[in-house]
């Protein structure tokens, strides 16, 4: 230890407290220095003066009180459910910002999936008059090639799930709604579009069928459910959570083509 | 059960668990308190505010960064003090200490009463000048050198770097230092 180390503890055994360690160290060095020996008499009085004082000795406080304080305030005003993003105390403000950008989510989806719907399955309707009449000669070409992707019909249905469940109490405009209900009315074609081909290859897509039957529900109700209707709409959302089927297609997305 | 096992009942909303929490870790938290302010009714203000920040905020608890639920809750409660100080502190206005005239002999061990006040007036003498120090200085000075805390879990605890940790105790070293200079200069 040199003298400067030696301030050091004699100051903080001062204000503060020594360790055994360190008072012995500081004891040892004023053996050698006699300068420090002379500081540390000096303070000697003032040394641990905190420590022997028993400072720790704090009286005690009415706990109970504090409890009822602490559990007033901490537990009673807890929100008992939590909300669709965990948390339920969100400020307006929040919920506007995460309502906005949903719709622009929405927005940027909708218009991708116009386009890429003009450039590939330009004539759906026509396919599922040419599925329901049981003829494949007037099925657009994308159909009659037999690589309809999974991938791509469950990357247009996804957002689609996944903004019915983030829907907020903050209603989109009804410009933005329109275009919602467009996009439902389309995938619930595809899907009865789907539901037809794999019945026509002989019932051998059996998860298939029934995540698409699931789908049709999902989709007509969802189709036809008003807006104020909220029951419905928290009934829907427990059902595709319960039978979990974002999960269901996302996998037979990965793995399965017809 | 394990402070783990009781946070995670705590987090499902358990009323029973945040009460085993609460008085398992009452007093340690209280003791942290009432060392800054020496005061039951400041400590207590203290000790609430910690319990119902820790409680409201018991889902932000990460069981990976933080030590301990302990070690989390004591953080709180220190930065609390820190906030309690610096309101305080604004409507004190500080003094200039010195510890010169303090007596060369402080009774220690079965005082009479005349000991005793002697004794009351060094140590108000001393508090006063720890108050020289900011508050973040004065919590930080002493976690190290009335705690012993290592310069890391200074830092882990107030969330700031190991150096700035360092360069506050150096001041406040400096600061105290001074108060004890005239006395060491006397003959």
């Amino acid at each position: 230890m040199n003298c400067r180390e030696a301030e050091i503890l004699i100051v903080a055994g001062v204000y503060g407290r020594l360790t055994p360690e360190e008072r012995a160290e500081l004891e040892n060095h004023s053996g050698a220095c006699p300068t420090c020996a002379g500081l540390i008499a000096k303070s000697a009085p003032l040394l641990d003066l905190r420590a022997r004082a028993g400072e720790e000795d704090a009286p005690v406080p009415d706990w109970e009180k504090s409890w009822s304080r602490i559990s007033a305030e901490a537990l009673d005003k807890r929100p008992r459910r939590m909300g669709v993003f965990g948390r339920s105390d969100l400020g307006w403000a929040v919920w506007v910002r995460r309502a906005t950008a949903a719709a622009a989510v929405l927005l940027v989806f909708v218009l991708g999936y116009f386009a890429g719907r003009r450039l590939l399955i330009d004539r759906s309707d026509e396919a599922v008059e040419a599925v329901a009449a049981g003829s494949s000669s007037r099925i657009s070409p994308f159909l009659e090639s037999g690589q309809i992707m999974l991938a791509e019909y469950a990357d247009n249905l996804g957002p689609v799930l996944v903004n019915f469940l983030n829907r907020g109490d903050v209603r989109p405009p009804e410009g933005l709604r329109e275009l919602e209900r467009r996009v439902v009315r389309d995938m619930l074609v595809q899907t009865r579009l789907l539901r037809s081909l794999t019945a026509a290859s002989g019932g051998a897509h059996g998860r298939l069928d029934d995540l698409l039957l699931d789908l049709e529900f999902i989709l007509t109700s969802m189709a036809n459910m008003a807006p104020e209707d909220k029951e419905s709409a928290d009934h829907l959302d427990r059902m595709i959570r319960e039978k979990s089927v974002s999960l269901r297609l996302r996998d037979l997305a990965a793995f399965s083509t017809i | 059960m394990s402070d783990d096992m009781t946070v995670v009942l705590a987090r499902e909303g358990n009323r029973d668990a945040f009460r085993r929490l609460y008085e398992s870790h009452r007093e340690q938290v209280y003791r942290t308190a009432y060392r800054y302010f020496q005061s039951v009714q400041d400590a207590e203000d203290i000790m609430q505010e910690t319990f119902i920040k820790a409680f409201s905020r018991i889902r932000t608890f990460d069981f990976r960064a933080s030590s301990s639920f302990s070690a989390w809750l004591v953080s709180i409660c220190i930065n609390a003090a820190i906030d309690h100080l610096r309101r305080r502190e604004r409507r004190v206005e500080k003094k200039r200490i010195s510890l010169s005239h303090l007596p060369q002999e402080v009774p220690a061990g079965n005082p009479s009463p005349e000991d005793v006040e002697v004794r009351r007036q060094a140590l108000e003498r001393i508090r006063d000048a720890l108050r020289i120090l900011s508050p973040r200085q004065r919590v930080v000075f002493d976690m190290r050198y009335d705690r012993h805390m290592d310069i890391k879990d200074i830092a882990g605890c107030l969330g700031c770097s190991e150096s700035n940790v360092k360069a506050q105790l150096f001041r406040s070293l400096e600061k105290l230092r001074r108060t004890l200079e005239p006395r060491w200069r006397q003959s």
